[in-house]
């Protein structure tokens, strides 16, 4: 007990050590500790190694990477370059070189001042949707509807030759028709790139994949390798999060954007299926108590109709019993035919 | 890729890889021994040009990236020694007189630095605002003390609570990047 006690006063002199707090008087009791068991080292030792780790984001921020390695590379290769200067004074001056590199010149400082414009721009709006839709016009006309707990990020005013936006979350675009500008949406995992059309773009970190569903028009997803897949009107394209994968298949689910439009239309769907629909359309909590009610299949239309209207058809549909309890929405029943 | 090259096989291309990918990460721990990070660098650069320079002739078993810590722990220690900017000699020189074996894990130093921010972020509230402000601010514990109204006993403990933490979540980087023998350990 009292071993430890004296253990945890060391830990505490430690930290005064490595914050620079500690009395010359400290340290030499630090060093009577250390010397007096390896154990004691190695503590001292692994304390020292957590300190000096625990900067490292710090310092990193703090190097210009590129200043170190031109300072290296001068220092190290630099003769070789004077070498080609020094040659190629001794050659005749040639014109298409010198044209070739005031070219390149001309290309690294424009992708820089993109660059720096990009990054520097102060100028971005920031639309967020926290517990409710959202809908907006961008800059050069398209309209974006942000579903719940959604960001995007655009700037002011779009570069002259293409529009980029950041999505994080889920949001159904009516992309401005501007053939000389492509639209671009950046989420984390992947970039869509569009002309003129519409379309749902499901980006939620905690979903496996990225889904993006066509509307109208033709759209080309972009993933990590940059290769590139195109979808048009009533395709879907997925990008799976876990092997980087792009794929496409026919967009099967009629209620795509309900989040946007209200509208929900069932064929013949499982409760279960409609459930989970009804939820995510609604943000509600409605949860099927009993299993065997799972399979009851519904055909039915609703255009912008308030939950409980909702709730009460599927209720008489299969003589269900529906009830509130704390903020859940419960449905149980005896099942159907 | 990097890792276990051969010293002579080095070419500009892996130099520059391996510069970009240890630069920063060997500053920092030559941060562990000298104050100024214009040192580190100094230090830090000066081994990279050892390495290239002494490419063909280096006959090592270890791998570069131990090398690289090695060689940057060893100038570090020359140097101060040699500018006398030790506060304790014991405790910043004398106590480095062991074996460093740096071993490659496959986390890359990008993961690293999330690691250790994480480990940041989930400290306790209070612990981590002491924390913070010690380590990245370098405010002294008294000024600490008054800016968040605690005392100075209170910012001791804390900062041991916030290395104990740390070294428990931080625990594999330790092991991985820099194990430390002591004799048959």
């Amino acid at each position: 007990m009292n071993n430890e006690k004296q253990h945890i006063d060391f830990i505490d002199l430690i930290g005064k050590y490595l914050a620079k707090e500690a009395s010359q008087e400290e340290i030499g009791m630090l060093e009577e500790w250390i010397k007096k068991d390896a154990e004691n080292k190695k503590t001292f030792l692994g304390f020292k190694q957590t300190w000096s780790l625990s900067r490292v984001e710090q310092i990193d921020q703090q190097i210009n990477l590129n200043e170190e390695w031109d300072q290296i590379s001068s220092t190290l290769f630099g003769e070789e370059e004077v070498d080609d200067v020094l040659q190629s004074e001794t050659t005749p001056f040639d014109y298409n070189k010198f044209l070739r590199i005031a070219a390149i010149i001309v290309i690294v400082m424009t992708a820089g001042y993109f660059l720096f414009y990009l990054i520097s721009n102060p100028s971005t709006e920031q639309l967020v949707a926290g517990n409710s839709t959202t809908t907006t016009t961008l800059p050069d006309g398209t309209e974006v509807t942000l579903n719940h707990n959604s960001i995007l990020k655009y700037p002011k005013i779009f570069a002259s030759n293409i529009r980029t936006v950041q999505l994080q979350g889920d949001a159904y675009f009516e992309v401005a028709h501007d053939l000389s500008k492509p639209f671009v949406i950046q989420t984390k995992n992947i970039q869509v790139e569009v002309l003129g059309t519409s379309f749902y773009i499901n980006a939620k970190v905690e979903q496996p994949t990225v889904d993006v569903f066509v509307k109208t028009g033709k759209v080309a997803i972009i993933g990590n390798k940059k290769e590139k897949l195109f979808l048009t009107a009533g395709e879907k394209g997925t990008f799976d999060k876990s092997n980087g994968q792009l794929t496409k298949e026919e967009n099967r689910d009629r209620n795509f954007i309900s989040w946007k439009t209200g509208q929900l239309v069932f064929e013949n769907e499982s409760l279960v299926n409609v459930v989970d629909k009804i939820n995510q359309t609604y943000h509600s909590n409605i949860m099927i108590d009993n299993p065997d009610i799972y399979y009851c299949m519904l055909t039915a239309t609703f255009e912008e109709q308030p939950l409980e209207i909702i709730l009460e058809v599927i209720q008489e549909t299969f003589d269900l019993i529906i009830e509130q309890k704390n903020g859940k929405i419960l449905i149980s029943g005896n099942g159907c035919e | 890729m990097t890792r276990n090259i051969a010293y002579h096989n080095l070419d500009k291309q892996l130099f520059e890889q391996l510069f970009r990918e240890y630069f920063s990460p060997l500053c920092n721990f030559a941060l562990g021994y000298v104050n100024d990070l214009d040192t580190a660098k100094e230090i830090v650069q000066e081994v990279f040009i050892n390495l290239w320079n002494k490419k063909d002739t280096i006959t090592s078993d270890k791998s570069v990236k131990a090398y690289l810590f090695t060689s940057v722990r060893n100038r570090c220690l020359n140097y101060i020694r040699d500018h006398k900017k030790f506060r304790s000699y014991v405790l910043d020189v004398e106590i480095e007189d062991t074996q460093l074996v740096v071993e490659n894990n496959s986390m890359t130093e990008t993961e690293t630095q999330i690691k250790i921010q994480q480990a940041i972020e989930k400290l306790p509230e209070k612990c981590r605002q002491v924390f913070v402000l010690s380590r990245f601010d370098e405010l002294k514990y008294k000024e600490i003390a008054e800016k968040l109204g605690i005392s100075i006993k209170t910012v001791e403990v804390q900062i041991s609570k916030a290395l104990k933490i740390l070294r428990e979540e931080l625990k594999e980087l330790i092991i991985s990047i820099l194990l430390i023998i002591f004799g048959l350990l």
